[in-house]
């Protein structure tokens, strides 16, 4: 998970979708004051460092034209190590204050994880000798401890991070949504594969927008498979959820129409990522497209410098990747055609197709969407 | 294994993070103090204008900048 736009409202946040289980009024304090320091930080630090930054380039000779130019004048900010700090530090009392949320519930959570869902109208396959990568189980991405795959428990913790985190008052997953409504072409897709589904939020909404469709979810984590599952049949979805390997699918070629994957492949180092585009492009059928949500250089030198420092200080080592190379090229040179890359905007206006990113003077991600087609 | 640290003294880093701690605290004895008391929960809007009062320091520079003259 990572973070686009600041959450603003922990305190209206409903936990555990479908469970009756409180977050205690101390834990819900705590994870408040968090969303206010995120809240702080992305706005009056990011401003601030911004002003340092331009007149530290308004005083040097060299202008910097990327990200790695412009480093060496932003570690040279007096701003710079506090806004560092907070960013890698409120994520970590973050996932405190979230743990503390979930273990006080632990039994009574992860039984509900695991007892039978009654008269499912979708399906769940787990795999437990699946391997799952070396890349995948050394990285405590995001620095949730243990990472959303050692335990049950973390699949809750991860849940409710993304519930508090992503837009505060989230339970909808407005951000799914829109990137389902406004970033995939309309078409008559019988068949769309999920990858790297997490709990859900990703695949859900496309029973909505494609009633008449077939949809497969895979992830590597068996923990969010199963809550993924449960919640998807709470909410009267029919999804086939299976733990699977993006890069090696094992499923049949040209058997999707859609294949998505949203905020998974700044995660994977670069070898995995081009295999995970090429198996990408293997299960579609001819016309067949995909569709990826995930991050990209701005052009902006602070920003793109700070993004790559984010890799760092979030847990994401593989991401710097993604930031340097060209990801539309990459998909051409597996075989994509009609390769489109566009800035997204994720407060409501989705997809930018005249390629341009939106003004803006707080901190965000650099959301694109990249679209190919299987000629 | 030792964490990323940010700060010139690996020492400042520690520091701040207690006083983090101790500002979380504030703010959930405050939130506490208010439901004892029968008074409604901080507003998003509270909340935000705390906080920015407890990290006020770290952008003095903005709100009151060295003039930069020299005394005669």
């Amino acid at each position: 998970m990572s973070v686009m736009t600041v959450g603003r409202h922990a305190t209206d946040a409903q936990p555990f979708t479908g469970l009756d289980v409180p977050v205690p009024d101390e834990t819900r304090r705590r994870i408040d004051f968090v969303l206010g320091l995120r809240h702080h930080w992305a706005t009056t630090l990011f401003r601030a460092l911004r002003a340092q930054y331009d007149a530290a380039v308004a005083a040097s000779p060299k202008k910097p034209r990327t990200g790695e130019e412009a480093g060496p004048i932003v570690e040279a900010l007096p701003l710079y190590p506090t806004f560092a700090w907070y960013e890698r530090n409120i994520q970590k009392m973050m996932w405190r204050a979230l743990t503390e949320a979930c273990v006080a519930h632990q039994d009574r959570l992860v039984a509900a994880l695991n007892a039978p869902v009654p008269s499912p109208i979708g399906s769940l396959e787990l795999d437990p000798a699946l391997a799952l990568p070396d890349y995948y189980t050394r990285t405590e991405f995001h620095i949730q401890p243990g990472g959303v795959w050692s335990a049950d428990l973390n699949a809750f913790v991860y849940e409710l991070g993304a519930k508090v985190i992503f837009l505060g008052k989230n339970d909808d997953y407005a951000f799914h949504r829109l990137f389902t409504q406004a970033a995939i072409p309309d078409g008559a897709y019988r068949d769309i594969l999920d990858m790297g589904c997490g709990f859900g939020k990703s695949a859900r909404p496309f029973v909505d927008r494609f009633p008449g469709a077939r949809v497969v979810a895979i992830d590597l984590s068996a923990p969010v498979l199963k809550l993924a599952h449960r919640q998807a049949e709470k909410l009267g979805k029919p999804v086939a959820f299976m733990q699977r390997v993006a890069e090696d699918t094992r499923f049949p070629g040209a058997s999707f129409d859609l294949v998505t994957a949203t905020m998974v492949i700044h995660e994977q180092p670069m070898p995995v990522m081009k295999r995970t585009l090429a198996e990408m492009r293997r299960l579609l059928r001819p016309g067949g497209r995909a569709v990826i949500l995930d991050y990209h250089r701005t052009g902006d030198p602070l920003r793109d410098f700070l993004m790559l420092g984010h890799a760092r200080r979030n847990n994401e080592p593989f991401m710097g990747h993604i930031l340097r190379v060209d990801t539309a090229q990459v998909m051409r040179d597996v075989g994509f055609t009609d390769v489109a890359l566009l800035p997204f905007d994720e407060r409501g206006a989705g997809p930018r197709e005249d390629g341009t990113w939106p003004a803006r003077d707080d901190w965000h991600f650099p959301w694109v969407v990249l679209r190919g087609r299987k000629g | 294994m030792a964490d990323i640290t940010f700060f010139k003294d690996p020492g400042d880093d520690r520091l701040f993070g207690v006083v983090m701690e101790l500002a979380q605290e504030v703010y959930a004895l405050r939130q506490k103090v208010r439901a004892l008391e029968g008074e409604a929960a901080d507003t998003t809007e509270s909340r935000d204008a705390f906080v920015s009062r407890i990290l006020t320091p770290l952008t003095y520079e903005a709100d009151s900048p060295d003039p930069a003259f020299q005394a005669p």
